[in-house]
């Protein structure tokens, strides 16, 4: 650990514990001024007993929050959140960046939050590093694009503690009412996002990274291995007669993820419009969005080459080529118009939401993008895939131009929803889709991908006790999750949670991919 | 005088007799007029538009006790409409969630939730009437009643005068409430009202059963102009296998309280529960 993050943590820790004392909330005062100073946060544990997968390491997560209010229209805010332990592997200590997708540290800091916000009347400017939320449906909302989020432990952490600040701009006004036509809250958020942060994705070695993505070694058939040779040598010349393969032929490949900082230009920001409000008291808003996508997005590059490669074909029959395939970050611009809506109907409250997407990054299936460059790579008449072959059997190594892991699509992503208490227990039921409106590959999501998203909740002992389920079906590909925990609240400062995660379905799909990743968890958490 | 003007005579002063002893006692009152009473002085001198109190709710149960600290901002509108905006500052995991409702009367209300760790205002369901609010002794509809209880008619609850007792030195009335209204969820509220300000000192809530529900009592009674006001108050949920018992029990204790500060209407928004409280 080097000195500076040493210095980081201590000075994290000494922060915490130093204002950590049983706060009943009182705000503190800054000698010498009239600001005042709010301090709050969490120091959570988890403990993650995987039942199959790759290991995580219990984790500690410290969270300290200092609001301030300067004047009455000058506040800041400056979340800083440190982490030990957890499902990073070959992790080193240090200071979460905002350019990195790939980054495992750990003992880490980062700032999570630290921005500045002037209220002028109706006016409210806030810059810095901030998070958004957009969207009212529950899990992820389709209009909620804005914010990126680390994606280390995706279902057990909640969705928007998993979301990374960014630098931005936000400008918002609040509109007066319309009485004649109740319509109240009206409002106008103007976002302007200078850089492009993207979410952040497990390493290859880690519990979370996706399986789907992994190219792992390649096994070829007999006839595709001989006709990558006959390709290069036709058997019509006699002397490529002799240039035979036997067996299906197995190919190892190494893989590895790479970072790639998006370009530092004015147009890889991006900016955001929403408008808001509530009509006879059912909310709305309108969003736009064109800017750097926040999900994970990556190409995939790969080599390969092959030593004393004919040689062993005529000696061994085997033809001994080697890959290497990178995971390398990249950075692509979408665009987004989106609407959202909720109202309350009798004692239920339904939500509704819908995104148009164009040129947004989907996941395809690694597997699916080798098939294909083995089928260009033994077209004979391709004169591109002739000649890097060539090279690969020269030895002397050649690119492999493979197809896009995440092309862009054009789409549409939409959802309803509905939530009613009845007898202490809260059920919600919402269904989503994807549906793409472009002709593409296939996708990781089906098209349509269809989801039933289904939780229920129920509190006891006057809510110190808390058990709750959450559950998500995708229709076409019959992949599923089911989540439920119990949560207890301990006093006013601990919460105690035991959860399990029970993941299935089939390996090529978005939630299957991750079958093997059930797990136990425990988790302690103080709040002051 | 003939005989018969004398039979009579003597007929009619016992008549009157009569009904001069089944007549209330000169200064008596019915436990309607003693109510009517109540709710002129609350439509009157006592009567406030808008109310701004800083609350602490210390909850005690099988042995732990929690707090939550509160700030409450309520207005009346006519036809009984009501706006009201809670902040909570404490326990950290509520700390800075901020909850607006808009109360109709014959309709359910309208409710919005700000959770900061969301950084989203929820539209959510008012279905919740026979839900804790927050933990507390109280339910949302617990908290309703002592509201409109007041505004109560004979169409409403029935109301009979059980006659006087002395609770900490305060001589009260103690009047029984029998509901008529099915929604009104309990059988009979009995009520202590002090004889001298009208102020509730105890109530008594008595379930279909026929047990006894829930018990508050309201003490250090402090006038903020003219209206009284209860700085201490404490609600006790009785053990439902025996009422005797009480299995757990809440202190509602107001640190501040302020009337009729012409709170704009435009605070009872969602922009203030995005702002946080002032």
């Amino acid at each position: 650990m080097t000195r500076s993050s040493r210095a980081a943590c201590a000075a994290l820790v000494s922060l915490i514990v130093g204002t950590g004392t049983p706060s009943r909330g009182a705000s503190v005062p800054v000698p010498g001024t009239s600001a005042t100073v709010d301090a709050s946060g969490y120091i959570d544990g988890l403990a993650v007993v995987d039942v199959h997968g790759p290991r995580q390491r219990p984790q500690a997560i410290g969270e300290l929050s200092l609001a301030s209010r300067i004047t009455r229209a000058l506040r800041t805010q400056l979340t800083l959140r440190g982490r030990i332990g957890g499902p990073f592997e070959g992790g080193h200590p240090g200071v979460m960046n905002f350019v990195h997708e790939f980054q495992n540290r750990t003992p880490s800091l980062e700032f999570n939050e630290a921005y500045a916000e002037l209220r002028l009347g109706d006016a409210q400017v806030r810059a810095g590093i901030q998070k958004f939320a957009w969207g009212k449906l529950d899990g992820q909302p389709p209009t909620d694009v804005l914010t990126p989020r680390d994606l280390h432990d995706p279902i057990v952490r909640d969705y928007e503690e998993s979301k990374i600040g960014i630098p931005a701009v936000q400008l918002a006004y609040y509109l007066p009412p319309v009485p004649s036509i109740d319509l109240h809250d009206l409002k106008v958020n103007l976002v302007y996002v200078p850089i492009a942060v993207p979410s952040r994705v497990a390493l290859a070695d880690e519990r979370w990274f996706p399986p789907s993505i992994r190219t792992g070694d390649v096994d070829v058939r007999e006839s595709t291995a001989q006709g990558l040779i006959d390709a290069q040598c036709p058997p019509s010349k006699p002397e490529c007669r002799v240039l035979t393969v036997k067996g299906d032929q197995h190919f190892p490949v190494s893989f590895n993820t790479l970072d790639s900082r998006p370009p530092l230009e004015l147009d890889a920001g991006g900016i955001a419009l929403r408008i808001g409000g509530t009509i006879h008291e059912m909310d709305w808003s309108i969003s736009h969005y064109t800017g750097p996508e926040t999900g994970p997005d990556a190409e995939l590059l790969a080599s390969a080459n092959c030593v004393n490669c004919l040689g062993t074909v005529v000696n061994e029959h085997k033809l001994p080529i080697r890959a290497h395939a990178i995971l390398r970050q990249d950075h692509d611009i979408i665009h987004m118009t989106g609407a959202d809506w909720s109202t309350a109907l009798g004692g239920a409250t339904v939500r509704a939401e819908v995104a148009v997407f164009q040129n947004r990054p989907y996941l395809r299936i690694s597997n699916d993008v080798v098939q294909e460059l083995l089928r260009q790579l033994t077209d004979s008449r391709n004169p591109d895939s002739k000649r890097r072959v060539r090279r690969v059997f020269d030895g002397k190594g050649a690119r492999l131009p493979l197809n896009e892991l995440f092309p862009d699509r054009d789409s549409v992503e939409w959802g309803v929803g509905a939530d009613y208490m009845i007898a202490g227990f809260l059920p919600l039921l919402q269904l989503n889709q994807v549906i793409f409106t472009d002709d593409g590959p296939e996708e990781l999501l089906s098209n349509p991908e269809t989801r039933f998203v289904a939780s229920v909740r129920k509190r006891f002992l006057q809510d110190t006790l808390e058990v709750e389920a959450r559950g998500v079906y995708a229709i076409e590909r019959g992949s599923w999750f089911v989540h439920p925990r119990v949560t207890y609240r301990a006093g006013d400062h601990w919460r105690l949670r035991l959860g399990y995660l029970a993941i299935g379905g089939p390996a090529e799909s978005v939630i299957g991919q991750f079958r093997d990743n059930d797990e136990l968890t425990l988790e302690a958490r103080y709040g002051f | 005088m003939k005989p018969d003007q004398l039979g009579d005579r003597m007929k009619l002063w016992l008549v009157v007799a009569l009904l001069l002893a089944v007549a209330p006692a000169r200064g008596a009152e019915t436990s309607r007029q003693i109510l009517d009473r109540r709710q002129a002085l609350d439509d009157g001198e006592r009567r406030w538009d808008d109310r701004h109190q800083k609350l602490t709710f210390k909850i005690v149960s099988k042995g732990t006790t929690r707090t939550r600290d509160l700030e409450l901002s309520e207005k009346r509108y006519p036809a009984d409409e009501r706006k009201s905006v809670v902040f909570f500052s404490s326990p950290p995991e509520v700390k800075g969630t901020g909850f607006l409702s808009f109360t109709h009367k014959g309709k359910p209300a309208d409710q919005w939730l700000y959770l900061p760790e969301l950084q989203r205002i929820r539209q959510i369901t008012s279905n919740i009437r026979n839900q804790s609010f927050v933990g507390t002794d109280f339910t949302y509809h617990d908290l309703d009643i002592l509201t409109e209880m007041t505004s109560w008619t004979e169409a409403d609850a029935a109301s009979s005068l059980r006659g006087e007792e002395t609770l900490d030195g305060v001589a009260c009335h103690v009047i029984e409430l029998t509901a008529k209204r099915e929604d009104i969820g309990y059988t009979k509220i009995v009520l202590w009202l002090g004889k001298d300000d009208l102020v509730p000192r105890k109530l008594e809530f008595w379930g279909a059963d026929g047990k006894l529900a829930k018990r508050i009592a309201q003490r250090d009674i402090r006038l903020t102009g003219k209206i009284p006001v209860s700085y201490a108050t404490t609600v006790e949920t009785m053990d439902p296998s025996d009422s005797t018992k009480v299995s757990s029990s809440t202190e509602v204790t107001i640190l501040e309280t302020q009337f009729n500060q012409k709170i704009a209407d435009d605070f009872f928004t969602q922009r203030t529960l995005e702002q946080g409280p002032q």
